[in-house]
């Protein structure tokens, strides 16, 4: 977030959150921290890892599928081989050979639907890998960016320390113990800002001396 | 018990909400990876994660493991013997050479 963002306007009711506003001042006068450019290096690696996980769900759906229709002609093979039993009627023979040829096809269908399942499954297993990879590299950019912040706020803090003493009329113990507002002035003059604060506090006789105070254009209410 | 995995920081929180949430259906939490419980519950919840996150989040349903029902003997003796070796610096490979036990390369190509 810019700096403007949080100091763009300065009026009671203000709320800051300070270490997020520390980092906004340092990104503002461009300070690099020792870990850009391996953050740049680790998001460059995290675009060039893109592979999707072919959906399974139409393979599965067919599996369950088949399996169910080879249930039912294995029922319907076992009552006719039972009925064949009891009788020596010809068309229930004929019926008979029907019920196992189907069944066979429906093995076969059944068989190629785990089979073709069981594919995707492996070339899941290599899309996931890249994903396992990508895992890691977003977690590292993240441990990584709090270094950053962590550098661009110490690397700033003694200067807003600094603007917060020269402060008119006000003398805060420290950064995170002064008043919203004293700490909003001090970040903005430490922070380099070129599009105009509004400013709505008293601290300052006009618009000039806020200018010149906090080295950047103003408005006042 | 049906088993969720997660593959981005935003399948995770998910999967971490779902977590919180629905305590009574999770069985055990491992960071990025849970087991829920198997009804249909548990199976609803796993769903409701990969409709959010279709190409991070892999669901797996886990058997109850019965060595003495789906590993050979000489497997289970092999174990056994392995971490009861004299010297701990010996090699699994080097172990099984000239003894009963299977190589190596036999274990990895036959599928339980």
């Amino acid at each position: 977030m810019s700096l403007h963002r949080h100091v763009g306007l300065i009026a009671p009711g203000l709320s800051i959150p300070r270490q997020a506003a520390l980092v906004a001042v340092a990104r503002s006068l461009n300070i690099t921290t020792s870990v850009d450019g391996s953050i740049r290096e680790t998001e460059a690696e995290l675009r060039s890892l893109s592979e999707s996980v072919p959906s399974r769900a139409e393979l599965r759906r067919r599996v369950a599928e088949t399996a169910a229709d080879l249930e039912t002609k294995r029922e319907r093979v076992a009552t006719l081989r039972g009925q064949l039993r009891a009788t020596n009627d010809d068309s229930v023979e004929a019926e008979y050979r029907n019920a196992i040829r189907s069944l066979s096809e429906a093995e076969t269908e059944h068989d190629a639907a785990m089979e073709a399942l069981a594919a995707a499954r492996d070339r899941s297993r290599t899309a996931r890998d890249v994903r396992d990879r990508r895992l890691r590299l977003e977690d590292r950019i993240k441990n990584l960016e709090r270094t950053a912040q962590s550098e661009l706020a110490s690397a700033v803090s003694e200067r807003v320390d600094t603007a917060l003493s020269a402060l008119p009329e006000r003398d805060p113990p420290s950064f995170d113990g002064a008043d919203p507002i004293s700490a909003a002035l001090a970040l903005a003059r430490v922070g380099r800002i070129e599009t105009p604060i509004a400013l709505a506090c008293r601290r300052f006789p006009d618009r000039d001396s806020a200018e010149r105070w906090l080295a950047a254009p103003v408005y006042r209410f | 018990m049906l088993l969720v995995v997660t593959y981005s920081q935003a399948a995770r929180n998910s999967l971490r909400n779902v977590c919180r949430t629905h305590d009574g259906s999770v069985v055990r939490r491992f960071g990025r990876a849970a087991l829920l419980e198997a009804t249909e519950h548990g199976a609803f919840l796993a769903l409701r994660l990969r409709e959010k996150h279709p190409d991070d989040v892999q669901l797996e349903r886990t058997a109850p493991f019965n060595e003495f029902r789906e590993v050979r003997e000489t497997v289970r003796e092999a174990a056994q013997a392995y971490e009861a070796r004299q010297n701990p610096n010996t090699a699994y490979a080097k172990f099984a050479v000239d003894s009963i036990h299977p190589s190596p390369e036999e274990l990895r190509t036959r599928e339980l």
